[in-house]
């Protein structure tokens, strides 16, 4: 040592402590670098458990809210009912159909779409016989029941990404190779015989009944029933909806929106505070951002005495605004996705296009009834286009912001004839998102854009 | 202990045994004396800014040495010492490019955090400043950006510990953030050091892409205690009006706008109201959210200590009220640093600080809730209160009363901690052994309540707490060696090894339904409506070896290296090394040059390494399912992200090199230094078809170069007895380059900003405009653009006169055009104006940044000018974009009275108009992004004047006074600028990476005028 002699006390414990430092810090290295999320498990654990199962399932619910909101706002935004009040550029190019392919509203449904595709891919794929011997605690039927429910996710979400863009990529798989994820476009006929196909599977598993909020063999059928309209097939429609209709009759008005899960609904997503929605957000101006609002041709749709303006329509401070999901502060409106009323809609307009009038006018004037509205004489109807002429507006009046007006405009080829701001055919299909175009090879784009 | 070169004592020198840890300091007669066991020894005296003097000595037993020394100045500093990482080295001997900024440049400065301080103060340094927000936040880019989703900010260490930087908050306020950094008092600082070429980062391994900026705080000297009182108070206000339009013109351009777009009967000339009602008021409410605000400081701190034992205490209280009713930053400091040296080998420091910092914010750029937002865009026939003093309801104005909103209770405590504690212990000749313990804890509580009669707060008010923590601690040690061989060789060497690890865990609560707007927590309102805890956290494990080396002092070697394993790369590639090699020659040594007196200072160096970025996330390689989400009270789990078992760190090459030199006996010194720097594996979100059920993946794809030249360039214009003026000029210029991405796709940030392969990060895109449809020939209407004329374009189905005219000048890039990776559009006209006429439209990087300052000091009076500047900057004007909307509900903006009118017959007024025709709704969507709202943001501004005064000792000496001054500084004081919004110096994005530059109703600048005294005892 330099100085020679003994250290002194102080120094010799801060050598030590220096070396010890010295030591911990190259000793530490294997455990030191392994840190876990605390927020996310890994892949490989979530199918090996049945919480772990149920957990995937709910998160095929919870995949459905995510793009919900925006498929019923814009359903009614691009069509007659709504106009953009507020700030968002993207909504705008929805409401005056100057959709670019970077509008990030088309984006997002068909993101948020394919990612419950996805998810109810995940649990086909992990549930099938061979696998459930590897699931802790996971009651067969229980499985057979979930993949039931993954089947109709996946019918479900197809048939709102169809509604939208038209024909569009078929994702059967969970299987993801980032280097080739190329998908080609199927042909419309293509999608519906797959959903229908998917909707099959999902009847021949799914439980009879659940609890209020989940999918049971009755919401399979109701959107069997609307799948077969969307397709053309009237009378199979009507064959579907028609036991439905009996079974969830419809109820006041006041049952059905002042309070949650009436029983007049066949499914309604679910919200709660905790993970709430942006519906009244977007409608109301008190706690809201007003950012679209009805429009006078949607008033016009209503005469005076109908009992659905006061449910449709609120009147907030100087506004009048869309009313049917009233609660910015808490977020906790539902959607009502399938209900008795378009069950019966269903068979009315079976019936105006097979020129039964007379049934026709009888359902629309069932609806008409519950609303306190006139009920319609059908020798003032003289024929079936006259018939599916009311059947849509009655539609149009008893759906209203449920999703429903714009996809009943284009499926009837009305949109351009009904919309004054739509003067190009085309643009009754959303563009394809131009990122999905650049990262997907084999995927083209819808005429016009 | 005197000043060679104009006489008088020269206090504060170290003294110091040469090779031993004893010496004193002088104290302000010059003074010094210490005691020493007999020997040979060399007295060191050194002192910033003087050329170090060595005087051997030999010491007898009980027997007093006197010593008389003049020190004569270095313009050139070629001995101070420069803190180069892990190890010191006097400026003649560094091979690297490291730029030092001396602490009391900082002083007299009214308000700044450590990042603000550095702006226009170091070559190759841009500081933007994202607001003005008191406390906010603040982007550094030593040499350019190098990533695009990583971090483009610089590693801090303060005193040997890398520190958290960035916002914390969990409030979103806009888009502001806070800054970890603005809890620091910059009079705490001794030194700053930049490192920025990669043979001085490379120590610091994955952390150093972006630069290291090394913090020294000051430190006790031995000799009776030194008392320092400061106190300063002064105001802050932002200058200047935004001219809104009168409450009839507003009114007469919303009812040009019914009658431009459905003609003068469907809902008449007056659907908005009668714009000569007498009863219209015309309000200005950006006006009515400014202030004057109050500015406080006041500080003290002792300093002094024995030979052995030396202590620094300070206390830092600052108020500043913002120029914006409602914004405030509140800041306490206490510091104490501690050194100990037992004996000669032995030496042992601490510091701690303790700092809080308190913001009050409010809500503003991207936001609808904003009190700037909602002041600049709501119809000025309103009043903010009724006749009674009352808040006027939130519906009447854009978003909210923008009075209303200031309202809303926004704070932010940021409590940090700061330690450390080392020391070292020569157990040979030359060969040291130091250890080194750090803690860095910050401690943030947001809380916030929104009144009831607020939109956000609506119907019954809304309340959110957060508590954050983050917790950083390091360990690290280390073996270093000095030795001088056969006089010649000079060689130092350290190897040592680090660990980190940082904790960052967050909890926050929400509730709604207040019975009251007079209590403000969580759990007074009656549904608590939101809640969550989460938690995160990473490590580093290092090891790292310096080796400086010079051979007479004419030829210069570094060589650094680190080995830095760390938690977030991908199991694959868990370890990285980064090595950096600089080499110089010190011309002005070699004999060829001895005895001119025109070369004082000739330093060539070049230098290559390369550096690392680990800002990707925690854990950004694993495939997971993200928990947390419910429906209907159940769990829920979905796929949150695709495993890349391969990530890794981003790498950046960086060549550099540099002259520095100093002429004319030092008249004029220089440094001149240029760089490229090669980022390659950049982190990136490669994008997948979403029908796989993610959007992308991240991977290490994408490059980016930074291209550069820094000048700094000072003057000694006059030196005498009695005045000298000091000229300094640092000039800058950085070419940033994206060079590739993902199959080179290039997307969107921000409103109008563009991450593509071949132009600088941030560049705008957007629209071309060919002025305003002055002929209706000009318009197409075929929207097919099958028939459109040449030159003409189809645009919208409600296109009309006195519309925006877009430029046609590409098409969609279709299969049968063989189109490039990337390619979205050809160049070809096409009849319609689409997504693919979209081009570059303007860079907010500047051209040449830098700064230009002026000391003159005159018997006793010193003025300091010094000027920033920013120039050939493009700024994304999107206030403009809102309040520009003519004849709709946010377009009040006066600029809108030159709007295109037209006669009954339907022909056009006035073509000379450069704002477009009213419309209601806008069916050409005129306001699209588009070369419209681009504009010049260059801008040199008068950052801070500061005229002071230091009374002569002579006449403080019957009052035992040490020293005084008396001082004032203006901030912000002129600004030179074409820009037309509030402020050319704002980002709306904050800190992003690749969206800086947009002004979206951002915070501008203040300016500040202080006045302070300084006292020393």
């Amino acid at each position: 040592m330099g100085g020679g002699g003994l250290l002194p006390q102080p120094m010799i414990s801060f050598y030590r402590m220096a070396l010890v430092a010295l030591a911990v810090t190259s000793l530490a290295a294997c455990d030191f670098l392994e840190q876990e999320p605390q927020a996310a498990l890994s892949n490989d654990v979530i199918f090996t458990s049945a919480q772990g199962v149920e957990a995937a399932i709910a998160g095929a619910y919870n995949r459905t809210q995510g793009p919900m909101d925006d498929h019923v706002i814009f359903s009614d935004l691009a069509a007659d009912f709504a106009e953009h009040t507020g700030s968002f550029p993207s909504w705008n190019e929805v409401d005056t159909h100057n959709i670019p392919t970077n509008n990030v509203e088309a984006s997002g449904q068909y993101t948020g779409w394919y990612a419950l595709v996805n998810q109810a891919n995940l649990l086909i794929d992990n549930l099938t016989e061979d696998r459930l011997g590897g699931i802790e605690g996971l009651d067969p039927a229980r499985a057979r029941e979930i993949v039931g429910e993954a089947y109709f996710f996946r019918a479900f979400a197809h048939h709102n990404l169809t509604k939208w863009f038209g024909g569009i990529p078929l994702v059967l798989s969970s299987e993801i190779d980032p280097a080739n994820a190329n998908i080609a476009r199927s042909s419309v006929d293509q999608v519906y015989d797959q959903i229908l196909s998917d909707l099959s599977e999902a009847a021949s598993r799914v439980a009879d009944e659940r609890p209020v909020g989940f999918v049971d063999a009755d919401v399979v059928q109701a959107l069997r029933a609307r799948v077969l309209l969307f397709d053309g097939q009237y009378d199979a429609a009507a064959a579907a909806a028609a036991p439905l209709a009996a079974a969830y009759p419809l109820v006041s008005l006041d049952a059905l929106y002042g309070s949650l899960n009436s029983s007049e609904s066949i499914w309604e997503l679910q919200y709660t505070i905790l993970d709430s929605n942006s519906m009244a957000f977007f409608a109301f101006v008190t706690g809201g951002r007003f950012e679209y609002g009805p429009t006078a041709e949607a008033d016009a749709f209503y005469e005076a005495n109908d009992g659905r303006r006061e449910y449709v329509f609120a009147q907030d401070g100087n506004e009048t605004v869309i009313g049917k999901y009233f609660r910015p502060s808490t977020g906790d409106d539902h959607h009502f996705v399938l209900r008795g009323a378009e069950m019966v809609l269903i068979q009315a307009e079976a019936a105006a296009r097979r020129n039964d009038v007379a049934q026709a006018v009888a359902l629309v004037n069932v609806i008409r009834a519950r609303a306190g509205a006139s009920a319609i004489s059908a020798s003032t109807i003289g024929s079936g286009t006259a018939a599916l002429d009311l059947v849509l507006a009655e539609r149009a009046r008893e759906l209203a912001y449920e999703g429903h007006r714009w996809h009943d405009l284009v499926r009837t080829n009305r949109a351009v004839s009904t919309l004054a701001d739509l003067t190009v055919q085309n643009f009754t299909l959303w563009p394809i998102p131009q990122r999905e175009i650049d990262t997907n090879d084999l995927l083209t784009q819808n005429p016009g854009y | 202990m005197s000043d060679g070169d104009i006489g008088g004592p020269l206090p504060a020198v170290n003294v110091r045994l040469d090779g031993t840890t004893i010496g004193a300091t002088t104290d302000v007669d010059g003074v010094f004396s210490f005691t020493a066991p007999a020997g040979e020894y060399v007295v060191v005296f050194s002192f910033t800014g003087y050329t170090t003097v060595r005087e051997p000595v030999t010491i007898q037993a009980s027997a007093s040495v006197d010593l008389n020394v003049d020190m004569s100045q270095d313009p050139l500093q070629l001995d101070d010492v420069v803190v180069t990482g892990y190890s010191n080295r006097e400026r003649r001997n560094l091979a690297t490019s490291i730029s030092s900024i001396d602490g009391s440049e900082l002083q007299d400065i009214p308000v700044a955090s450590v990042d603000n301080a550095l702006q226009g103060r170091s070559a190759g340094v841009t500081v933007l400043r994202s607001s003005g927000t008191p406390g906010g936040g603040v982007s550094v880019r030593v040499r350019g950006g190098t990533s695009i989703n990583g971090s483009n900010e610089p590693l801090y260490v303060v005193d040997g510990v890398p520190v958290a930087e960035g916002g914390f908050s969990a409030l979103g306020v806009g888009n502001q953030g806070t800054n970890a950094l603005s809890t620091l008092d910059t009079q705490d600082i001794e030194s700053i050091e930049v490192l920025k070429d990669a043979a001085a980062t490379a120590i610091y391994g994955t952390r150093a892409a972006n630069g290291v900026v090394l913090i020294t705080t000051r430190r006790g000297r031995s000799g009776s205690t030194r008392v320092n009182l400061e106190t300063t108070v002064g105001s802050s206000s932002i200058p200047g009006s935004f001219d809104v339009l009168s409450g009839p013109d507003y009114i007469r351009a919303r009812n040009e706008g019914v009658v431009n777009q459905f003609g003068p009967t469907r809902f008449g000339t007056q659907f908005y109201g009668d714009p000569d009602d007498p009863a219209l008021v015309s309000s200005n409410f950006y006006d009515e959210i400014r202030q004057t605000g109050l500015l406080q400081t006041y500080r003290l701190s002792l300093d002094g200590g024995t030979q052995d034992t030396r202590f620094l205490v300070s206390g830092n209280y600052l108020n500043e009220e913002g120029a914006l009713v409602s914004s405030g930053f509140e800041r306490y400091n206490g510091r104490v640093n501690v050194d100990h040296t037992p004996n000669a080998k032995t030496a042992i420091q601490a510091s701690a600080s303790y700092n809080r910092g308190i913001i009050d914010r409010i809500e503003n750029d991207n936001n609808i809730y904003g009190v700037l937002t909602n002041a600049l865009i709501s119809n000025p026939t309103r009043v903010t209160r009724d006749e009674d003093g009352n808040l006027t309801p939130g519906n009447l104005f854009a978003f909210d009363n923008p009075v209303a909103a200031t309202e809303i209770f926004q704070e932010s405590v940021d409590t940090k901690f700061l330690g450390s504690v080392s020391g070292s212990y020569e157990f040979l000749p030359g060969l040291r052994i130091q250890g080194n313990a750090g803690l860095d804890r910050l401690d943030l509580r947001d809380d916030q309540y929104s009144p009831s009669y607020t939109r956000q707060g609506s119907p019954n008010g809304a309340a959110f707490s957060s508590v954050t923590t983050n917790q950083r601690y390091i360990l690290q040690s280390s073996l270093g060696y000095r030795g001088l061989f056969d006089q010649v060789h000079d060689l130092s060497a350290l190897v040592g090894a680090s660990a980190e690890k940082n904790d960052f865990e967050q909890t926050f609560a929400s509730s709604t339904e207040f019975a009251t707007d007079l209590l403000l927590r969580v759990s007074q309102g009656a549904i608590v409506d939101g809640g969550g805890s989460s938690g995160s956290t990473n490590s580093l494990l290092s090891f790292f070896g310096n080796t400086d080396y010079s051979y007479d002092g004419r030829y210069l070697l570094t060589f650094n290296a680190r080995l830095d394993g760390s938690s977030r790369f991908g199991a694959d590639n868990r370890y990285a090394f980064f090595p950096g090699l600089a080499l110089g020659w010190n011309v002005h040594e070699e004999s060829f040059l001895e005895g001119t007196d025109v070369v004082s200072l000739l330093k060539l160096r070049g230098s290559v390494g390369q550096t690392g970025q680990q800002e990707i996330g925690n854990f950004a390689s694993l495939g997971l399912f993200g928990l947390g989400a419910d429906y209907a009270g159940i769990p829920a789990a979905v796929p949150a992200q695709l495993a890349n078992p391969n990530l890794r760190w981003e790498t950046t090459t960086q060549y550099s090199a540099g002259i520095d030199f100093g002429l004319f006996r030092s008249r004029l010194t220089g440094v001149v230094d240029v760089y490229r720097k090669n980022t390659n594996d950049l982190l990136l979100f490669r994008p997948l078809p979403s029908t796989t059920g993610f959007t992308g993946i991240t991977s290490n794809i994408g490059s980016v170069t930074n291209t550069g030249i820094e000048l700094q360039l000072t003057t000694l214009n006059v030196r005498t007895r009695n005045v000298t003026w000091e000229t300094t000029l640092n000039v800058s210029r950085n070419v940033n380059e994206v060079t590739a991405l993902f199959e080179d796709e290039p997307f969107n940030s921000g409103f109008a900003s563009r991450i593509a392969v071949g132009q600088p990060l941030g560049v705008f895109y957007g629209y071309v405009t060919d002025g305003l449809f002055l002929d209706q020939s000009q318009i197409c209407t075929d929207a097919t653009g099958a028939t459109c004329a040449e030159g003409t374009a189809y645009q919208a189905t409600g296109t009309s006169l006195g519309d925006v005219r877009f430029r046609d000048i590409g098409r969609d890039c279709v299969a049968a055009d063989n189109c490039a990776p990337g390619q979205t559009a050809v160049l070809e006209p096409d009849g319609r104006i689409t997504a693919a006429d979209q081009q570059f439209i303007g860079d907010p990087n500047p051209d040449f940044f830098g700064g230009f300052t002026n000391r003159i000091s005159a018997f006793g009076f010193e003025v300091s000018a010094f000027l920033q500047f920013s120039l050939g900057n493009d700024v994304f004007n999107s206030v403009r974009q809102f309040n520009e909307q003519v004849g709709r509900s946010f377009g009040t903006s006066a600029a809108v009275n030159d709007r295109i009118q037209f006669n009954a017959d339907g022909s056009i007024v006035n073509p000379d108009a450069t704002i477009p025709r009213a419309t209601n709704s806008d069916p050409n969507d005129n306001d699209r992004d588009s070369d419209f709202y681009v504009e010049d943001g260059s801008y040199v501004r008068l950052k801070t004047l500061t005229l002071g005064y230091n009374v002569p000792t002579n006449l403080l000496g019957s009052l035992s006074v040490r020293s005084l001054r008396i001082f004032g500084t203006a901030e912000n004081l002129l600004t030179f600028t074409n820009y037309s919004g509030l402020d050319p110096e704002v980002s709306t994005f904050d800190r992003s990476n690749t969206a800086f530059g947009t002004d979206f109703f951002t915070y501008p600048q203040a300016r500040r005028f202080v006045v302070g005294v300084r006292l020393g005892l």
